[in-house]
């Protein structure tokens, strides 16, 4: 890969991981207001807006950082499965995705009853949204901290690639 | 050759971050199995006519 076109696909990489972080934070705080507000219009409009932003902020981005980290890992020296860390980086990636693509059904379902005047506020709560926002932002800070240190270790196929090239 | 067993073996933090890992993805296979899966966590009515009205790709909307 050009190295032009490389600095242009990192920074995308960047952005999208980036701003995937702090969208999964600001999911968090609502998760958090939603459980922990008396004000049952705080904890309506939460509920709306975490499926708001799950379908049009964190599913775009989420499905961007995963692709944009395939085209760096494997138009770079790095690789994709060469190195540990960018394998697990690989693995936290997939899930959280995929984990993300079957959560928003139910951030849908919560918006929905959230939007029913019918139900309680007792109803309405959930620690679903927190359990699922928080296990979401330890492993992307997981993935950040791989990004920043790039721990060693080459993985068998880097071993006999490298070996193939010697 | 040191080198090379050094290269060759699987760093510490491999093993640990690859336990924890997998112990992880087993946790989520269990609850999925167990019904925890999306749209499991609200009951009645209300969920299964949401069910309903959403299938299968609710962030497509």
């Amino acid at each position: 890969m050009a190295p032009s076109l490389r600095r242009a696909m990192l920074t995308v990489h960047v952005t999208a991981s980036v701003g995937w972080l702090g969208a999964v934070a600001a999911s968090l705080a609502l998760a958090v207001a939603a459980l922990t507000s008396r004000d049952v219009q705080v904890v309506r409009a939460a509920y709306l807006a975490m499926d708001v932003l799950g379908r049009t902020v964190l599913v775009p981005i989420s499905v961007a950082s995963l692709l944009t980290g395939l085209v760096q890992s494997l138009g770079t020296v790095w690789g994709l499965v060469r190195h540990y860390w960018v394998l697990f980086k690989l693995a936290i990636n997939v899930v959280a995705t995929g984990v993300l693509l079957l959560y928003t059904q139910t951030l849908g379902l919560l918006a929905d009853r959230a939007g029913d005047p019918a139900v309680s506020l007792a109803q309405l709560r959930s620690p679903s949204p927190l359990v699922h926002a928080g296990a979401g932002l330890l492993l992307l800070i997981a993935a950040t901290v791989l990004s920043v240190y790039k721990p060693r270790g080459i993985t068998i196929f880097g071993l006999r690639r490298a070996a193939a090239a010697s | 050759m040191p080198d090379e067993d050094g290269a060759a073996r699987m760093p510490r933090w491999v093993k640990i971050v690859g336990a924890v890992g997998i112990l992880l993805v087993v946790l989520l296979v269990v609850a999925l199995l167990s019904g925890h899966g999306p749209g499991r966590h609200m009951g009645g009515h209300a969920a299964s006519a949401a069910v309903a009205r959403h299938g299968g790709a609710g962030w497509l909307r």
